[in-house]
């Protein structure tokens, strides 16, 4: 079983997006770090530095027993309600403009939430696989999923982190929906999360003001303005590599939550087809490992880890390019990024252990070969 | 069984392969919208969006184009641009106003509110005050309705300049939010932070005593600031002389350009082009040193020569002021033209004024034009100043008209220098009577009636003449039509045929004209035409541009009288000179002729009694002439005649131009002695070169010595200053320093290696080095080496290799 070998496209899909990573983060921030002082190249080592650690952790896991991590689910989600506790003591959370979502390690920063994420997808993949009944009777429904969740979510949101709230919601979501979850259970959950997220709306009005902009009831963007004109004057083709100008302090955090706006500045529609493509063929080949995955815990959480990792993508292109209102989401992979680029890696570790025990071979009926596969394994 | 059952509870393959599917649909779909709203912004609507990130990206400076020099026929420099600077105040770095407004309002000359208004300005971008204001709060704020008042994403703006009352602005928003009053209020009162200009084209020794007086020092004795003092490289016209040839020069007007005199005519070969410098600057306002480039490079101005001799200029300068003390004149001009050529060697007016300070009305020009002057506002009297006598002064020429009208009857061949008219002192035309104003002269022969400036006579001899062929020769001789000489403000003079009802010529006015009466000429125009009679006939238009600057072949002259004619006028011309005592005794040993002219002015619509114009023209040698001179006085004292007012100056500067040798270029002993008597002023030398200097002094007849204490090749200060009257007795000490040099001192030499010529460049000229390049490339080696210490303004030689 453990001598199947990783899935090469996916990996090598991972690796491209982790690459045009580097060098766009080096890009982008070039100027911006050599105006506060530092090196040019900063960022860019920096980047360098935590994506050879991501791939390396990735690299680890992927080679132990997927299996194991279902022992630690209950380890996980206490730790992440521990971790998103303490972010929000002052003195160990670390407050940049009016947010404290960051734990300082000193070498680098830590963001409880993006560990939640996992923890989470990991949590809800293990109960669901063991005990499926849990999510067809509502009491225990509540008890073992929407309770928990709802913790999660509400201490990341008084971080506050709307934007990560909303993606361990749908990566939890993900999971109960490849679960096989009834709809009308969950109905009245997705009603009171819409609820919760209108409350904090009015709660902050600067929520508010950012959706009114968002719908053109007055107000302007800047950050949206510049990623516009950005993207806009990428045209078809691109300025070419390091000839982007919004990196000149126009676009703020270019390196960060907008650094699609600088691939299309850069790069044009072309770059960003293919950055949407390698995002593409990623998740694409994602749901295939899951559904030719050998069990149901290694299908949970293989499509829910897609399927978070396409609502990242989306919610970030959609606010660069003013699809959707602004709200803080990175681009996985590319951003740049320090602890949450090794965990985004190494959510990635257990897909390419799964993807060991998958064959791509023929294309039709592939859903049937891994229960015959396995039928004949057990005997 | 029990597998089946256990396979339906938990989700199935196809169950799997369902919400897969339906995922992936989704996604497909927000995929296809995020491409349509990538294509719609990229490739659609992406018209427009490169021009606006340019628009806030892309700054576009001006690089002054530097102005030619103009200099004289031998090359001396007449007019040069040198090194100024332009003071300007940070008005936010300003830390005592007052004081620093008294210091410059004494220094330079300033109104002192006028430097408070400029020293206080509030700023005039946008200062962000306050970050994380609510919705609500916004809006009670914004209620107000100040102007300059703006609140952007939470964010609360102050735009101080346009802030009316900035108390109630900020009590009432320090009411609104909570917040500290001093804080709004100095937010609302900022001051700009960007260099305001209080004067340019300030004396740089001037400037830097200025800036120094209003340093601010900290307990340790350092220098903590300037009080706001910012001083800025600027450029000046610096004019050798400052009355020196005022009339032909001209100056710049404070925006650089020429206003006056060959500054303006030649405006377009002295300015150049301006270049422009592109550059990038990021959000803050920084510029973007790689991003930035030079557009167009600039056209540099190109230098002028002008026919004017300085030694001969100088020479009639001071002709036209002795005549000027002697009769008492509103003005005198003469001009040394050379006969050959047209071009005029010299051309002097007095009054004149001071070129480095031609703002100021000359005081001689205020006693001599006092009638003209009043009722004038300050403006409208400069501008009287300015205008060039010897092209735009208009009078009737009288009789030096008269070799005019005699050279063209002796081309047409109605008379010859020996027919005979009768001067009976009076002759009666048609119903009045021209009286003779030397005669009566009996029977005299046409040579000699000119010579005597007998009236009848020249109307006997015009009588001769069909007025239409009259009247074109003395449109060939260039009157009634500018001469196109390059100066401005040059006066066309009037010629007027003035008719009777049937279509002649009314024949009073014909036989006034004879003599030089109703018509108007210029100086100009009259040395021009009385050149092109003794010029063998050929008429050559007067320039002051030498035929090196205008590089084109020298129009071919026109032929208005044959060389016999000429002649002939030559030799009568040569009697006006041998019938007069007093002139025959000044021109003793020389061959000279010429014509006297006094005429009444014509001010109001009748001849003044009192007031005249007199003047003479004069040439020389008679047999071949090399120079005509002519000098004319405008309104000299009661007594005054052609002969005796005029004439004198004439020949003897006729005299001074035939013994000076040409061949001799740089000015003279004797004309530096000359210089001498007058006043000489120092000049300001800090910050010139030291050759430049030098060549200023010697200019000038300063004897001056370097401190031999100091070595460099930049001038830091001098013992005199700048505008004092200079006493010959005395010499100038000069103090040597290089580049930089108020700050003078050594850099240590750059490490270069691997950089391109362009940031080579940019790193030495910041540390006040001059790069020498060899090759193309990148830099490879250099010299001196890296870490080497050098004084500033030393050359660093690098080799660039690709």
């Amino acid at each position: 079983m453990k001598n199947g070998k990783i899935d090469r496209p996916f990996l090598i899909a991972l690796m491209l997006l982790a690459g045009i990573g580097v060098i766009m983060v080096f890009s982008a921030s070039m100027y911006s770090s050599t105006i506060s002082g530092e090196k040019g190249y900063a960022l860019f080592l920096k980047q360098l530095v935590f994506v050879i650690l991501g791939v390396t952790v990735m690299g680890v896991m992927s080679k132990i027993d997927y299996r194991i991590y279902k022992k630690y689910y209950m380890v996980g989600i206490v730790i992440s309600v521990f971790l998103l506790i303490i972010v929000l003591i002052p003195g160990i959370g670390l407050k940049v403009n009016d947010a404290r979502r960051w734990i300082d390690l000193k070498v680098t920063t830590f963001q409880p939430s993006e560990f939640a994420k996992v923890a989470v997808i990991l949590y809800f993949s293990t109960i669901i696989s063991r005990k499926p009944g849990i999510i067809k009777e509502n009491m225990p429904f509540l008890l073992n999923c929407m309770l928990p969740l709802g913790l999660i979510c509400g201490l990341t949101a008084i971080e506050p982190s709307l934007s990560a709230a909303m993606a361990i919601a749908l990566a939890a979501g993900g999971v109960l929906y490849f679960g096989g979850i009834k709809f009308k259970l969950f109905y009245p959950y997705l009603g009171f999360g819409l609820l919760a997220v209108a409350g904090l709306m009015i709660a902050e009005p600067w929520r508010l003001d950012r959706f009114n902009v968002f719908l053109g009831k007055g107000g302007y963007d800047y950050q949206i303005s510049q990623s516009l004109l950005a993207i806009g004057t990428g045209g078809i083709f691109g300025r070419g590599l390091g000839n982007g100008k919004q990196k000149y302090l126009f676009l703020p955090e270019l390196q960060n939550d907008f650094i699609f706006a600088n691939i299309a500045e850069e790069f044009g529609f072309i770059g960003c087809l293919l950055v949407l493509g390698l995002f593409a063929f990623v998740i694409w080949r994602g749901f295939q490992i899951a559904q030719k995955s050998q069990d149901t815990f290694a299908y949970l959480y293989t499509s829910s880890v897609m399927m978070l990792l396409a609502f990242q993508v989306l919610v970030n292109i959609g606010v660069a390019s003013a699809i959707i209102p602004v709200t803080g989401m990175a681009l996985p992979f590319i951003s740049a990024g320090g602890s949450s680029m090794i965990i985004l890696f190494a959510m990635m570790g257990p897909i390419l252990n799964i993807s060991r025990n998958v064959e791509f071979g023929k294309k039709l009926e592939p859903n049937r070969k891994p229960v015959l596969n396995k039928k004949k394994i057990v005997r | 069984m029990n597998i089946k059952k256990k396979a339906q509870r938990e989700i199935g393959p196809v169950g799997k392969q369902n919400r897969i599917m339906i995922a992936m649909v989704v996604l497909s779909l927000c995929l296809i919208i995020v491409i349509g709203k990538l294509f719609s912004l990229q490739i659609v609507n992406s018209t427009g969006k490169y021009e606006r990130q340019v628009d806030q990206l892309v700054e576009e400076v001006p690089i002054k184009a530097s102005r030619g020099d103009i200099y004289d026929r031998n090359k001396n420099v007449l007019a040069k641009d040198s090194s100024a600077t332009a003071v300007n105040v940070i008005p936010y770095e300003v830390e005592d106003p007052d004081r620093l407004a008294k210091t410059l309002s004494s220094k330079l000359g300033l109104k002192v509110e006028d430097v408070q208004t400029k020293i206080s300005v509030l700023e005039n971008d946008i200062v962000e005050v306050k970050t994380g204001i609510s919705q609500g709060a916004a809006v009670i704020v914004l209620s107000h309705n100040f102007a300059g008042v703006t609140i952007e994403e939470g964010t609360l703006y102050f735009e101080p300049i346009s802030i009316k009352d900035p108390e109630a602005v900020a009590s009432a928003i320090s009411k609104d939010l909570d917040y500290d009053y001093e804080s709004l209020y100095d937010k609302a009162t900022r001051k700009e932070n960007q260099p305001v200009l209080i004067l340019g084209k300030v004396d740089n020794a001037l400037a830097l005593e200025i800036r120094e007086s209003e340093a601010i020092k900290d307990e340790e004795g350092e220098i903590e600031s300037y009080n706001g003092i910012e001083l800025l490289d600027d450029y000046r016209r610096y004019y050798t002389n400052g009355n020196f040839a005022s009339y032909i020069l001209g100056f710049t007007g404070t925006d650089y350009s020429g206003l006056y005199g060959v500054e303006a005519t030649y405006e377009d070969v002295l300015s150049g082009e301006d270049g422009v410098v592109y550059f990038q600057k990021d959000a803050d306002g920084n510029q973007i040193p790689s991003q930035t480039k030079i557009l167009k490079e600039p056209v540099q101005g190109e230098d002028i020569v002008l026919t004017i001799d300085s030694n001969i200029q100088l020479m009639a300068e001071k002709a036209v002021e002795e005549a000027a003390a002697t009769w008492k004149t509103k003005s005198v001009t003469a001009i040394v033209m050379e006969t050959k050529t047209g071009e005029v060697v010299a051309m002097a007016t007095t009054p004149d004024y001071n070129l480095n300070d031609p703002f100021t009305l000359d005081p001689n020009f205020v006693a001599t034009h006092a009638a003209d002057l009043t009722g004038k506002t300050e403006q409208e009297k400069l501008a009287e100043m300015y205008k060039n006598q010897a092209v735009s002064f208009i009078y009737e020429p009288g009789s030096t008209f008269k070799a005019l009208t005699g050279a063209a009857a002796l081309e047409e061949g109605v008379i010859t220098p020996d027919t005979v008219v009768y001067c009976g002192g009076s002759i009666q035309i048609g119903d009045a009577v021209i009286n003779c104003a030397t005669g009566p002269h009996g029977s005299i022969t046409v040579s000699d009636a000119i010579a005597h400036s007998c009236n009848p006579g020249l109307v006997q001899i015009i009588e001769k003449l069909n007025p239409d062929v009259f009247y074109q020769y003395v449109y060939n001789f260039g009157l009634g039509e500018t001469t196109g000489i390059e100066l401005d403000g040059e006066e066309a003079g009037i010629v007027n045929r003035l008719s009777t009802a049937n279509g002649g010529v009314n024949e009073v006015d014909y036989a006034t004209f004879s003599f030089g009466q109703g018509l108007a000429v210029t100086p100009i125009q009259i040395v021009s035409a009385l050149n092109c009679v003794v010029n063998n006939g050929y008429y050559v238009k007067p320039t002051i541009i030498s035929s090196e600057t205008k590089g084109q072949a020298i129009e071919s002259p026109k032929q208005i009288i044959s060389k016999e004619t000429s002649a002939a006028t030559r030799e009568i011309m040569r009697k006006v000179v041998g019938y007069d005592a007093d002139m025959t005794a000044l021109s003793e040993g020389y061959s000279i002729g010429g014509k006297t002219g006094t005429a009444e002015k014509f001010i109001n619509g009748e001849y003044s009694s009192s007031k005249y114009v007199t003047s003479f023209y004069c040439f020389s040698p008679v047999e071949d002439p090399k120079y005509s001179v002519y000098v004319v006085l405008d309104e000299p004292a009661a007594g005054a005649y052609g002969s005796t007012s005029a004439a004198p100056t004439a020949i003897s500067l006729i005299k001074q131009a035939l013994n000076y040798n040409s061949a001799d270029t740089t000015l003279s002993g004797a004309a530096t002695e000359e210089i001498q008597k007058g006043t000489i002023t120092v000049p300001d030398l800090v910050g010139q070169n030291i050759d430049f200097a030098a060549s200023i002094l010697n200019e000038k007849g300063i004897k001056y010595v370097v401190d031999p204490a100091t070595s460099g090749t930049m001038v830091v200060n001098q013992s005199l200053p700048t505008n004092s009257v200079y006493d010959p007795n005395t010499e100038l000490i000069l103090a040597l320093g290089n580049a930089d040099s108020a700050a003078a001192g050594t850099v240590i030499v750059p490490d270069l290696k691997g950089l391109s010529i362009q940031s080579a460049n940019e790193i030495l000229t910041g540390l006040g080095l001059n790069l020498k390049i060899t090759g193309n490339g990148f830099a490879s080696s250099q010299t001196p080496a890296a870490t080497t210490v050098v004084d500033k303004g030393s050359d660093v030689s690098v080799t660039f290799t690709p």
